[in-house]
């Protein structure tokens, strides 16, 4: 799937949330959208989804099976969970009793069957939101994009929800997400897509990964600790005495880091935790 | 039936919302009724009213659905197909209605009296093209009064009301056309002439309306859900 120059606004005269915005996603691929709050990723993530279409520009070769879950999933319709599903299924394109047995499963999956004949305005937030994950499941897609999907949810669910994204992606699907968890499905995703002033910053994920700290204790570094403060990606650094240093690195930098410390044959990596 | 005209429908039905503006229809219909009128006069006024109930009711589809609940329809079909659903929906509904309200008239009304009209099938059919002009003018009017064409709630209904008062009285607007063809009280001999003019023009107000409703969904999905 290929974003070609695209640019969006609403209205008019709309200031533009995205601008000029090209991107390549390799099928099968888990992408990960980050960017500060009115950003633009929830714009993006509509556009990849086929929500709407952009204001300029065209997303080329979307797989046709796709689902969508949106950050806050409405209560105000006026079907049970497991009837709406039974809808969402058809349109999913399932056909005959599947919608209704994929319906059961789905919402035995993610701790909601016992709702799934209450009317959803009766159901709490998180119950809803279940429901809005369940829908997207349903017809096993080839292209899912998750906005926050995980908000809301309770540990069961969102440990459900981790595995069905892995599933998906088993089955060679493309998951594009964004969570305000950095620690979600971390080391999964092969994509980082970073959102700002209407720009969409590709960044593998040797430079940019999950930002959990790591720590590389090394010794026989001619000059000790000099100039390792300087290296990118190093955010601490601590001499241990007997000619060892301790990095504290961004994980996703650590493999230059690395590279570049073991550059000089002397050097030698204690231990990486 | 497409599952996802299924899906409008039952959101619509099981709602409720439909009932303000059948109400209206029918009280519309209950009052031009009394008196006992003339076969052409009574599907004429039918004609009429079916415009600002039609409207009505096609706006009432078209806003049922929460944005959200949009988007995750609209991914899995694409917005334009997910707009031109609710669409036909309604014009479905709205059908339903113009049948019953043209029924209705019919069985309420009585052959012109004293004068040589027509055969009572020539009245029948030319009514009934009327009502079909009446049906299409207030689809295509609901479909434009309505998110995304009209996304103000103030601006839509002002709108809805003054275009259709402007259908029925404006003498170049099809409806009006239409209404004026079927009206057997005014003319000595009571002949009716078919609106075939308006229903070419009421059905390409109604292709119109949809093409514009349709493109501007694919545009502006989701626009109010910030971000």
């Amino acid at each position: 799937m290929r974003l070609d120059s695209v640019s969006q606004r609403y209205g008019l005269r709309g200031p533009w949330i995205l601008r000029d915005v090209s991107l390549t996603v390799p099928e099968g691929s888990l992408v990960r959208v980050q960017g500060g709050n009115g950003s633009g990723k929830s714009t993006l993530l509509r556009l990849v989804a086929a929500v709407c279409e952009p204001t300029r520009g065209r997303v080329r070769e979307r797989p046709a099976r796709r689902a969508y879950v949106p950050e806050r999933f409405p209560a105000a319709l006026p079907f049970t969970a497991h009837g709406y599903l039974c809808h969402l299924g058809r349109i999913h394109g399932l056909r005959g009793s599947e919608p209704a047995r994929r319906a059961d499963a789905a919402l035995e999956r993610f701790g909601a069957a016992a709702f799934a004949h209450r009317q959803l305005r009766e159901l709490s937030k998180g119950t809803c939101q279940k429901v809005a994950v369940a829908q997207a499941l349903l017809g096993e897609p080839e292209l899912l994009v998750l906005d926050e999907a995980w908000t809301g949810l309770d540990a069961g669910a969102r440990a459900a929800l981790d595995d069905a994204v892995g599933e998906r992606l088993d089955a060679g699907c493309t998951v594009v997400f964004v969570d305000h968890d950095p620690a979600r499905l971390a080391g999964l995703p092969n994509l980082h897509w970073l959102v700002g002033a209407g720009r969409v910053r590709e960044s593998d994920l040797a430079r940019t990964g999950p930002d959990l700290p790591c720590r590389i204790v090394l010794s026989g570094r001619p000059g000790g600790a000099k100039g390792l403060d300087g290296l990118a990606g190093v955010l601490a650094v601590a001499e241990l005495g007997d000619d060892r240093v301790r990095l504290t690195a961004a994980a996703g930098s650590s493999d230059d880091l690395l590279r570049t410390l073991l550059a000089d044959p002397a050097v030698h990596v204690e231990s990486v935790r | 039936m497409s599952p996802l005209i299924r899906y409008q429908l039952a959101l619509l039905l099981r709602s409720q919302r439909w009932l303000p503006p059948v109400l209206l229809f029918v009280l519309l219909i209950v009052l031009g009724s009394f008196g006992g009128q003339q076969y052409g006069d009574s599907l004429g006024w039918c004609a009429g009213m079916l415009v600002p109930a039609c409207a009505w009711l096609t706006r009432t589809v078209l806003t049922g659905e929460p944005e959200p609940a949009r988007a995750c329809v609209a991914a899995a079909s694409g917005p334009h197909r997910a707009h031109l659903a609710p669409l036909t929906a309604a014009l479905a509904v709205n059908s339903v209605l113009a049948l019953a309200g043209g029924v209705f008239e019919w069985l309420a009304s009585s052959p012109p009296v004293g004068v040589a009209h027509p055969p009572l099938a020539e009245i029948a059919g030319h009514g009934a093209l009327s009502v079909l002009v009446g049906l299409l003018a207030g689809t295509a009017l609901g479909a434009l009064c309505a998110p995304p064409v009209l996304r103000r709630p103030a601006a839509a209904v002002l709108t809805l009301s003054g275009a259709s008062l402007a259908l029925l009285v404006a003498p170049v607007s099809p409806v009006n056309m239409a209404v004026r063809d079927v009206f057997t009280s005014g003319s000595r001999n009571a002949a009716t002439t078919a609106p075939l003019l308006p229903l070419l023009a009421a059905a390409v107000l109604l292709a119109l309306a949809w093409t514009v409703a349709v493109h501007a969904a694919g545009r502006a999905a989701g626009r109010t859900a910030g971000e």
